[in-house]
């Protein structure tokens, strides 16, 4: 049930309807119905996978918890414990490895030996990287004394298969999610107003936005040779459709959780404001950064064998380099599973490698930008060097874009030489936006486009200076609420691509 | 106090939304060969109806092969009409108390390896429906898994029709709309006639671009085509209505260029009705059609008959068909 | 306490250890930092820090910093 179909509008409509007529002790309940209705939606066999997946960590869960308050010893509670989390982690990562990589090692290996091996058909289980990693990070929490273990099993699969988050994210914590879900609420008018404003906004930067720009960017994309000096474009176009169609999506999704009364994690912070490859991290898909940090970044760092690196390297290299050493690499480690969970391709492999090479370069200079700002005798964050970080960090991940989106890395790298070498703006007006070839409104969907970028734009810059746009907006009076509620809705007709040339949420793939 | 507030800008909202639709529908939504077609379907008896995609529109004209068998038939066919469209056309059909005796569907399987594509001719068919039960559950078949936009802006994928909306409104005003005129639908290169074919004309630009068909590689088949396709065969059977696919005849070029993928659509298609126990017949490989292959009897690569090779085809197919068995004709 | 502040001042300087009270809130230190942070602590004060201790109560002021290490010293 795609995000965008008249059949999930009324979906929820039932879910919001029910679940507020519910007595409160089972509103909880209700939405898990409803998250097992919506997962079997996309076929009933699926359920095995959220079903194993939830089964898994409840058990480990329990079983760690057992086994604290059965053993007395502490070196036998460590042992034990560490065994519980490595089967945990083998059964729930290897289902999602058998799944989504099985046929790119085959693919890797009939390439390397010359074999000649066949596919295995498997069906990818919608949201499988979401819940999988969801799931996990609560298995660690408990095993780290982060959390305590949830007893009853349905609110712990409930916690695993919410539906508005199931399919994209955000990656939810247990500590902030799980109490939401199970706390009953009556309802509230505004709630629910301010739920649908938040859809309609998502659904604008989808359709008007990604939808529109993602026309562009599939034509440029699909011949770079006929657009070479599109190529700027394209990439361009990508960034604002990635941005729309993936935050959109989570301002939706984000939507239907505030119906229910839930807030859900944030997972974008204007990425594109970033004047670092680390600040953009922080600030795009923030739940998968923060679950990386957490549960691949920190442990690996801190694991035995890095820190013998670590000794190792400070006496190589010398203390300052020695110490950042080790989390260089601990960082390479992090976006190369950054990379292979966008997708089992050699192209998201260097994406990942991409970033992480710049975020470890940059750990490693980062006493020499120092002495460079003082050389240059910069003091301070003048106005015009944060935009020369933003600008540079903005290219910096435009670049990475090419890796994304682009078919192959020879693919992305012929692109990219065009990108510099190549420059005909005019030919933009060429590529066809509507179904029947013709070019007829393809300057108007420019159009369109800019002037969406630029209410984004400004809609950005108010809340990066702290400007509480939502709080104002309810405070203005019922007429002003309306007009901004029907011209937001009309708009998706009026402005946005009809589906026919876009499809669904990209990060729905997942 | 402050709750009633609520619900009355609620109401409002609601009220605006179905205001802003119905005059925007009106204003936006073009008139189409479409209306005539179902409005055909609805209001008359016809023995048989013709279904499938453009090259059944093209191909079948009702007129010839009435004059061959005596019947009275209505050609239903639609670029871009699914198996599900035409499921649901039948059933319309029957609903509206005009039931068949047989329905010939022309089987393109460019439809049975693709799903239909929200694009202008997603919703046609459903918004020319009647209010009936079959429009109901088309809706609940089609229309819900598509975007919300088309339930709650019917209007939405005609919104590139802004610049005509003056033509719309003088012609929806006018007596041809009225009365089910056609003489608006007549262009250079095609005339629309009142059973529901179209006469494609000759055009210099014709096979001037060469277009790849959507092609049958024997495992991108559609399971919603193919249940459809199962469906139409149930409800046919039960009833009691006479279902005949059939393949229409492409270029020779096109079908030596494109020889395996014809062959495997040949050998999905045969074994598919053999096993829904009705009749096929792929004229691509039928000995009777092989004069009717020449590329210079179509508008295209793609297998658009020119209106008098058109006739011709449908002269041959009706003289074919074995009619003594399971109808009889007044 | 004053190896720590002078740890600190080592790895990120430009900022008041002994009064800020919101360095992870605020951003002022980013994961390498903490980490490297980490490392020399467990250097200098021979303490092992594991995951769980990565929380920003933990890191937020030298003080709570000043404390985990002394909780862990007497863990050890």
């Amino acid at each position: 049930m795609s995000l965008i179909s008249m059949k999930f509008i009324l979906f929820v409509a039932a879910a919001v309807a029910g679940y507020y007529l519910m007595p409160k002790r089972v509103q909880w309940v209700w939405l898990l119905l409803f998250s097992y209705i919506y997962y079997a939606s996309s076929g009933i066999k699926l359920l095995f996978f959220l079903i194993y997946s939830t089964l898994v960590t409840y058990a480990a869960g329990r079983l760690l918890s057992v086994v604290r308050t059965s053993c007395r010893d502490k070196k036998k509670i460590r042992k034990y414990g560490r065994l519980i989390i490595a089967g945990g982690l083998v059964l729930n990562f290897g289902m999602l490895a058998v799944m989504k990589y099985t046929n790119f090692v085959i693919l890797n290996i009939n390439s390397l030996f010359g074999t000649d091996l066949d596919f295995v058909s498997l069906l990818l289980p919608l949201g499988i990287s979401f819940y999988t990693f969801q799931s996990t990070g609560y298995m660690l929490d408990v095993y780290w004394g982060k959390c305590d273990p949830e007893k009853n099993v349905l609110r712990f699969a409930l916690f695993v298969s919410f539906f508005p988050q199931i399919l994209q994210g955000p990656i939810g914590r247990y500590s902030r999610l799980a109490g939401q879900l199970y706390t009953s609420r009556s309802f509230d008018f505004q709630r629910i107003e301010r739920g649908i404003e938040l859809i309609l906004w998502g659904f604008f930067k989808k359709m008007v936005l990604a939808d529109n720009a993602g026309v562009f960017v599939s034509a440029i994309f699909s011949d770079p040779e006929k657009y070479a000096g599109l190529s700027v474009f394209g990439v361009l176009g990508y960034s604002i459709q990635l941005y729309g169609d993936f935050s959109g999506g989570m301002d939706v999704v984000q939507g239907i959780a505030n119906l229910f009364g839930i807030t859900l994690d944030e997972n974008f912070r204007r990425p594109y404001f970033a004047r670092s490859i680390t600040d953009f991290w922080h600030r795009w898909h923030i739940t998968l950064g923060t679950w990386m940090k957490d549960y691949v970044f920190y442990p690996v760092s801190l694991s035995g064998w890095m820190s013998r690196f670590g000794k190792f390297a400070k006496k190589r290299f010398g203390k300052s380099t020695g110490r950042v050493l080790p989390i260089c690499l601990a960082n390479l480690i992090v976006f190369l599973v950054v990379g292979i969970w966008h997708g089992a391709a050699w192209k998201y492999i260097v994406y990942g490698l991409y970033n992480g090479m710049i975020i470890a370069v940059s750990g490693l200079l980062g006493g020499q930008y120092r002495r460079w700002k003082k050389a240059l005798h910069i003091a301070g964050n003048p106005w015009w060097y944060q935009l020369f970080q933003i600008l540079r960090t903005f290219i910096l991940v435009n670049i990475s874009w090419f890796f994304d989106r682009a078919d192959s890395v020879p693919q992305a790298l012929y692109m990219m030489k065009n990108a510099v070498t190549s420059f005909t703006p005019s030919q933009l007006l060429t590529i066809p936006v509507q179904q029947s070839g013709s070019t007829a409104m393809t300057a108007a969907v420019l159009v369109i486009i800019a002037a969406g970028c630029t209410l984004l734009f400004f809609v950005s810059i108010l809340k990066e200076r702290g400007v509480q746009i939502r709080e104002s907006l309810a405070m203005r009076p019922l007429a002003v609420r309306l007009a901004v509620f029907l011209a937001l809705f009309f708009a998706l007709p009026c402005l946005g691509q009809p589906p026919s040339l876009t499809g669904g949420f990209i990060y729905a793939q997942f | 106090m402050r709750n009633f507030k609520r619900f009355a800008a609620a109401v409002l909202v609601l009220a605006i939304v179905l205001a802003a639709n119905s005059v925007l529908l009106y204003a936006l939504y073009p008139y189409t060969y479409s209306r005539v077609d179902i409005h055909n379907l609805t209001t008359a008896d016809h023995d048989t109806l013709f279904v499938g995609s453009s090259h059944g529109k093209c191909g079948f004209n009702p007129e010839v092969f009435d004059s061959v068998c005596g019947t009275a038939s209505t050609n239903q066919c639609l670029g871009g009409e699914y198996p599900i469209d035409a499921y649901h056309l039948v059933r319309l059909a029957c609903e509206t108390g005009h039931k068949p005796r047989q329905v010939i569907y022309e089987l393109d399987a460019g439809y049975f390896v693709s799903e239909p594509n929200e694009g202008a001719d997603f919703a046609i068919l459903y918004q020319e429906f009647p209010a009936s039960f079959t429009k109901l559950r088309y809706w609940m078949t089609k229309i819900l898994d598509g975007d919300f936009r088309n339930t709650l802006f019917p209007w939405y994928l005609y919104r590139g029709k802004i610049f005509s909306v003056k033509d719309t409104l003088t012609q929806k005003a006018g007596d041809e709309y009225r009365n089910y005129g056609i003489s608006s639908f007549a262009n250079p290169a095609q005339i629309y006639h009142s059973t529901g074919f179209i006469e494609r004309l000759v055009q210099p630009s014709d096979k001037s671009v060469k277009d790849t068909p959507v092609l049958y590689t024997g495992s991108n088949i559609s399971s919603e085509s193919e249940n459809y396709l199962r469906r139409l065969a149930q409800f046919c059977e039960s009833e009691d209505i006479r279902l005949i696919t059939v393949t229409t005849p492409v270029p020779e070029v096109t079908l030596q260029e494109y020889s395996s993928a014809y062959k495997g659509a040949d050998q999905y298609f045969t074994s598919l009705c053999k096993e829904l126990g009705i009749e096929y017949y792929n004229c691509n490989y039928m000995e009777e059609f092989s004069s009717l292959r020449d590329l210079s009897y179509f508008a295209d690569y793609d297998g658009h008959y020119y209106g008098q090779y058109a006739n011709l085809f449908t002269e041959r197919f009706a003289k074919m068909l074995d009619f003594d068995d399971s109808v009889t004709y007044n | 306490m004053e190896q720590l502040l002078e740890i600190l001042e080592d790895i990120q300087p430009d900022a008041d250890y002994a009064a800020c009270e919101t360095l992870i809130d605020d951003g002022i230190l980013d994961s390498f930092a903490i980490l490297s942070i980490v490392s020399e602590l467990e250097d200098t004060f021979g303490i092992a820090i594991t995951p769980a201790e990565i929380i920003p109560e933990n890191f937020n002021s030298a003080k709570a910093l000043w404390a985990m290490i002394c909780r862990l010293k007497e863990e050890a």
